[in-house]
Order: C-alpha cells, then sequence, then structure tokens
C-alpha cells in the first residue's frame, strides 16, 4: 500500500487488518512499537540512537504522537512529507522536527479514547526539516 | 473474569482509581529526575561480577575432573547465566537502561545468553504479556500455551497430564521459552503468516546454533581432555538456570491472589486503570538482597509491572510507597515467602488437572453481581449545577 506522502505506508499508521491512514496513529501499534521496541515506521526492531519525528510544537514539549523510529525512518519519512502533514497528524504548523535519544518513556493516556504518547528521555541531537 | 467484576477492585470509584494512578504517576517522576551515577554503577557492577563468575566457572572447570572443581565451576557458571538472563538481560531488553545511551546496554542490542532470539523475546514478553497481563487468551504466559493455570479456562483430558507437563517445562524451559514467540495456538489454527513463521524459524535456528555450539562444542573443546566434564558442567548449568527461571516467573503471576482476567477490552483503558490491573495481577515474593538480585528483582514483580521501564535497583525503594497505597485504598498487596508462592502456583497446577467440578476454588475473588464496579453509563450523573455557596449563584 502506498501511503498519501509517496513513502511505504508506515507501520504505526496501518492496523492489524490492514486498514490505514497516513495521518492517524493506531493506538494498538504505537503500544506494540513502544514495548516491542521495533520501529514506528518499518515495523523492525530499533537500534540505537532512538529517532523521534514530530512537528514543531512536539518537538518544543519533548512529547511525540508517532512512536519510535531508526533516524534513516525517521529522515526518510519527514523527507518524503516535504513540510506536509502526515505520521499521525492531519496538519502541522512548522517545520518537522527529528529528535534521536538514547531512551524514551511510553505516556498511557489518562482518559478514554485519548492517544499514548512517546517522551524521549535522553535527548541527543534535535534536527530541523524546513519544507524544500 | 471481567476486570470490572474483580472484587478487589469493586469497592473503588473512579476518583480513588485516578488518585492512585496519580500517586503511581508521583512515583515515577520521581525515580526519572533521581535515575542517574548511581543507578550507571549499579548495572556495571553486576554486569561485572556477571562476567567474573562467567569466567571464574569457565577456568574452574579446565580442572574438572576432581570433583569439587566441577561443582564449583558448574555453580559459578549457572550463577553467571541466571544473573545475566534475570538481572542484566531481561531488563535492559525493557530499556531499563537505555537512558545511560550506552552503546553496549541498550535494549535494541542486548542479546541474552539463551535460546530465545532477544527479538522475539522483546514482543512475547515486554508487549504480550506486560500489555495483556493475565488476560486468558492474549498473554500467552498463562500456561505458556500447555498448561491450564485459571479455572476460567476450558478443561480437557488433556489437562490430566499437567504434572508432567509442568515438570517437563521447568526442565527444559529455555527451549518453551524459545518457542514462544512462535504462537503454537495461531500455527495451529492456520492464522500464523507464513513469512513471518519462516523468518522467526531462521532466527531461532540460528541463535540456537550459537547457543548450542558455545556451550556444547566450543567450550568443552577448549578444556582438552576435560571435554566430557566440562560438558556435562555446561548442561547442568543451563539446567539449573532453567529451573530457577521457570520457578521466578511462574511465582510472579500464579501465586493464589493474583487475578486473571477475560476481558479484552484493554485498549481503551486508562492510565491508572491499567496500573490497577498489572498491580492486581501479579504477586510478589519475600527475601534478602541476594535473593532478589538472582531473580532480577522479579520478588518485585508488581513494581516491575507498573513500572517495566524504570531501573530494576530502585524497585525495592518503590515497593515501600506502592505497598502503602494498597493498604489506604484495601487493594491487595500480594506476596509472601519463595516457598508459600511456589507452593501455591504448584497446588494450582495440580488442581486445575482435574475439571472444576472435582476441585474447589480457591477463595473466589468475584464479586457478587450486585457488588461489581458500575459501568460510566451506570453512574449517576455528576451534579454541575452551583451551590448557593457559589459566588455565581449570589
Amino acid at each position: 500500500m502506498v501511503a498519501r506522502v509517496g513513502v511505504s505506508m508506515p507501520f504505526a499508521c496501518e492496523d492489524d487488518g490492514g486498514v490505514s491512514d497516513v495521518s492517524a496513529v493506531v493506538k494498538k501499534r504505537a503500544i506494540r512499537c513502544a514495548l516491542s521496541r521495533v520501529c514506528g515506521v518499518c515495523g523492525e526492531t530499533l537500534t540505537r540512537p532512538i529517532a523521534f519525528v514530530g512537528p514543531q510544537a512536539e518537538a518544543q514539549v519533548q512529547l511525540f504522537a508517532f512512536p519510535p523510529a531508526h533516524l534513516a525512518c525517521a529522515e526518510s519519512a519527514v523527507g518524503a512529507l516535504d513540510g506536509g502533514p502526515g505520521l499521525g497528524h492531519r496538519s502541522i504548523t512548522g517545520p518537522w522536527a527529528v529528535v534521536t535519544t538514547g531512551g524514551f518513556d511510553l505516556i498511557r493516556p489518562t482518559r478514554r479514547g485519548d492517544p499514548v504518547q512517546f517522551r524521549p528521555n535522553s535527548v541527543l541531537d534535535t534536527a530541523w526539516h524546513h519544507e524544500a | 473474569m471481567a476486570f470490572a467484576d474483580v472484587r478487589e477492585y469493586t469497592h473503588l470509584n473512579d476518583d480513588e482509581i485516578e488518585a492512585i494512578g496519580a500517586e503511581l504517576d508521583q512515583i515515577r517522576t520521581e525515580i526519572e529526575e533521581s535515575r542517574g551515577q548511581a543507578d550507571r554503577d549499579y548495572v556495571l557492577r553486576v554486569i561485572a561480577l556477571q562476567r567474573r563468575l562467567a569466567a571464574a566457572g569457565r577456568i574452574t572447570l579446565f580442572a574438572s575432573s576432581f570433583p569439587p572443581a566441577w561443582l564449583l565451576g558448574t555453580t559459578l557458571l549457572a550463577s553467571a547465566k541466571i544473573l545475566e538472563n534475570m538481572e542484566i538481560g531481561h531488563n535492559a531488553m525493557h530499556g531499563q537502561w537505555d537512558w545511560m545511551n550506552d552503546p553496549e546496554i541498550h535494549s535494541s542490542n542486548w542479546e541474552w545468553d539463551t535460546t530465545q532470539p532477544a527479538e522475539q523475546w522483546k514482543h512475547s514478553h515486554n508487549y504480550i504479556h506486560h500489555q495483556f497481563t493475565n488476560v486468558i487468551g492474549h498473554d500467552n504466559d498463562v500456561g505458556y500455551g500447555i498448561l491450564r493455570m485459571s479455572r476460567d479456562q476450558k478443561w480437557t483430558p488433556y489437562n490430566l497430564g499437567q504434572p508432567v507437563y509442568n515438570a517437563l517445562l521447568a526442565l527444559l524451559f529455555e527451549w518453551g521459552v524459545a518457542l514462544h514467540d512462535l504462537d503454537i495456538e495461531a500455527i495451529r489454527k492456520g492464522e500464523k503468516d507464513p513469512k513471518l513463521l519462516k523468518k522467526q524459524l531462521k532466527q531461532i535456528g540460528d541463535k540456537v546454533g550459537r547457543q548450542t555450539f558455545k556451550d556444547y562444542v566450543m567450550f568443552p573443546l577448549l578444556t582438552g581432555p576435560q571435554f566430557l566434564n566440562t560438558l556435562t558442567a555446561n548442561v547442568t548449568a543451563n539446567l539449573a538456570r532453567n529451573l530457577w527461571t521457570y520457578m521466578i516467573i511462574f511465582c510472579g503471576h500464579f501465586p493464589d491472589g493474583a487475578v486473571h482476567f477475560t476481558e479484552d477490552e484493554l485498549e481503551d483503558e486508562t492510565r491508572a486503570e491499567w496500573y490497577l490491573r498489572q498491580m492486581l495481577g501479579s504477586a510478589n515474593f519475600e527475601g534478602g538482597t541476594l535473593l532478589h538480585l538472582m531473580s532480577g528483582q522479579l520478588g518485585y514483580q508488581i513494581e516491575h509491572h507498573l513500572f517495566p521501564d524504570l531501573p530494576s535497583n530502585r524497585y525495592s525503594q518503590i515497593s515501600v510507597t506502592v505497598k502503602d497505597i494498597c493498604k489506604r485504598f484495601d487493594i491487595p498487596y500480594t506476596t509472601g515467602p519463595l516457598h508459600r508462592q511456589y507452593g501455591q502456583t504448584l497446588r494450582t497446577i495440580m488442581k486445575l488437572s482435574l475439571p472444576n467440578r472435582r476441585t474447589a476454588d480457591n477463595p473466589a475473588p468475584v464479586a457478587p453481581r450486585a457488588k461489581r464496579r458500575l459501568r460510566d453509563d451506570e453512574r449517576p450523573v455528576r451534579r454541575s449545577e452551583l451551590g448557593k455557596w457559589s459566588p455565581a449563584s449570589a
């Protein structure tokens, strides 16, 4: 399946039945990525450093909606977005950020229906990706 | 049983559940803010100790024709394997030390000294077991697919052999764990993706090959004329590790008091509800520092299930507050000496080899229907109008 942005559908945006939406993160997949330590983009085992990708607002508060990813997968996905929305976001303002970290915390929701979030706990670097 | 029907849960209202969640969040925050060099030093000390034990064991086995040397070498080696699997490997793969950003001690890099590939463990244990803890039909750790561990599970004549299956599982635990993520049930039903199955079998084959070569060919050969003695020492060390890890793991969820669930609508539970399910589904055991070290701090199974990614050396500290929370909110904190916890587990395995009608239930955790916790739509709507004391109503 090919996503709107022209890259293969991210693992975290597709449910077990194959239904997918690049602008929404599937909660079950997000939890699985966090606990199984697999990449939210390709679904394979994570490597160090771990990367988080999100819009400016998420990078500023260090709280991400999209699960952890390989650095290469994160950069490739952001490059394919070309400044537009995706990876769990229907719209974004500002540039995309790729934050690398040694570890992260899974933040479970306090209200039913809310999504899980991810907080990098040992940030190494933040790279900004502006629209081409 | 469904989570909402668990007796230990029914007396709590929404505000109390949220209050418990907030207190547990506070514990997490405190540990995250204070973890640092002392924690790093701890894990480095444990790894150094494990490597010294392994080296001492391997060296001692050069003299293994002398029976006391064989016994000492085997004991050192078994201790090293237990320490590596329990306190180091298991916890590293949970990401407990990822915050250190150490290239070696990291959940993505650690490959442990057992036949199951780390990648498969991180799925079957970190995700399936920790996300669906004690949910029958979801958590494959409930009986490892071969034992009936809850009265909610259907009995068949196959279960009569449980005492034998249990003994075999204990002896061959490493191999049972190696096959754990294959999901034999899914294969049997023809639901397993053949490509995934092939990939997993290759991973297992490669890992088994490496482990077998290391323990049963390379190290015995290195000791030259002591080949057979070293071989039997390695077999014995692996056997001892199997028995120990089996016992510790089974004591985490099957002593009396640990609850099993049947409800599968778990993805939408709140953080506080998730905390509660982990607390009710897990059981601790008591012991000294050495026992907790050699069991990977799983004597603090409740704390481990609440905070699987916090450093294991902090569970003892965390347990003081968790126990206090349980006391204040009248929630069971299941614990006891290791021998009692395992005795209860063994009794359950034996009892459940028979149909329910042939055995008495253990203290029933099911609440009378009238006392079950109300669903949100059954609760009275919270009053929202302002009272007379409100300035807005004046």
